[in-house]
């Protein structure tokens, strides 16, 4: 059988309304039975570390003071936290916007041309002027044997060269 | 400290004399190491912790608004710290452990609760997060509300309240179970 404090418990944790959680807040800040499911100031301190374990802790000042006077002598000016930061943080706003339009820039540039390449057809292809010619080819100054393979794609004509 | 010594010492080190720093760090160094170690569970984590945020503090003592409270605007400071060596021990474990026993100086060794506390603060090490450890050590050590809190763990009051009732919660069953235990 749950306990008045649990059925609390699970309410408190159930109902997210604000209204009724403020209720439940005032029922358990007044109830001796839900207070006493809860652990006090003295209990929670009887579990937690405290400023009295803390002993001299003689080593933070000179470690501290070694940090501080090898910077500067005196902290930075309140002037140095209003303007600048924002200045810096707003010049790194401006820098990635900028970096990203680049790298779009580039993308847009790229795929347009990939695809105006693939749409418009050079004079010079094989296929717009009938057919491909070869002189000779060479490999490493001899003669060298050369076929010409012509697939079904108008456009697309492989020329392969080998040493004899 | 009194708060009119705070608000001198602080303008005293703005105006050059960083020697005198040295007062607010001895007026809330304990304080400081308690919810490092609290937070944190380890002392050679909470060491480097509180040795950074002080520099930190020192660093930015200009920005620090003495409508605040300054214990308050240190303790927030600490949190985040020991909240980033909690990212930065789940991401690199082992590397990070390798680290903390190379670098072996030590700030102190004081810092050593009786050994039945000891005990139970690593049970609710396990238990409690982060967040809830640092809300029940704010409440129960340093005597704050929970709209303070809220200020310093980054929260809404609510929320705050919410960390803080789970937390207490926890360690009472923690107190039963060891209490049953001990019978």
């Amino acid at each position: 059988m749950l306990g008045h404090a649990e059925v609390v418990g699970i309410l408190f944790r159930l109902v997210r309304f604000r209204r009724f959680r403020d209720r439940v807040w005032r029922h358990i800040d007044n109830c001796p039975s839900c207070q006493a499911r809860l652990a006090g100031r003295e209990d929670a301190r009887r579990v937690l570390f405290r400023a009295d374990d803390a002993g001299g802790l003689d080593g933070l000042w000179p470690a501290v003071r070694r940090a501080i006077s090898a910077e500067s002598t005196r902290p930075v000016p309140a002037s140095a936290f209003t303007a600048a930061p924002a200045v810096r943080r707003n010049a790194w706003r401006w820098a990635a916007a900028a970096g990203g339009l680049a790298a779009a820039a580039l993308l847009t540039a790229g795929l347009v041309r990939t695809f105006m390449s693939g749409t418009v057809r050079s004079p010079n292809l094989p296929g717009a002027n009938g057919g491909l010619r070869i002189e000779y080819a060479r490999i490493a100054g001899e003669p060298a044997q050369t076929i010409i393979v012509h697939e079904k794609d108008p456009e697309m004509i492989i020329v392969w060269v080998e040493k004899i | 400290m009194s708060l009119v010594d705070e608000k001198a010492t602080i303008a005293a080190c703005l105006a050059g004399q960083g020697e005198d720093f040295r007062l607010l760090v001895d007026a809330y160094k304990s304080q400081a190491m308690a919810m490092a170690m609290n937070v944190l569970g380890n002392r050679q984590d909470a060491e480097d912790v509180c040795q950074e945020t002080f520099i930190q503090v020192f660093r930015h003592l200009a920005r620090f608004d003495p409508a605040r409270s300054f214990r308050t605007w240190i303790l927030t400071i600490l949190y985040r710290r020991c909240l980033d060596v909690l990212k930065r021990k789940r991401r690199f474990r082992a590397a990070f452990q390798r680290i903390s026993r190379d670098s072996g100086q030590r700030l102190t060794a004081a810092f050593d609760p009786p050994a039945e506390r000891r005990d139970l603060a690593r049970i609710v090490q396990k238990r409690l997060s982060p967040k809830e450890r640092a809300a029940v050590s704010l409440w129960a050590n340093e005597g704050l509300t929970s709209a303070e809190i809220a200020g310093i763990i980054g929260c809404s009051p609510s929320t705050a309240r919410v960390c803080l009732f789970n937390a207490r919660r926890k360690i009472k069953t923690v107190l039963e179970e060891r209490d049953v235990g001990a019978r």
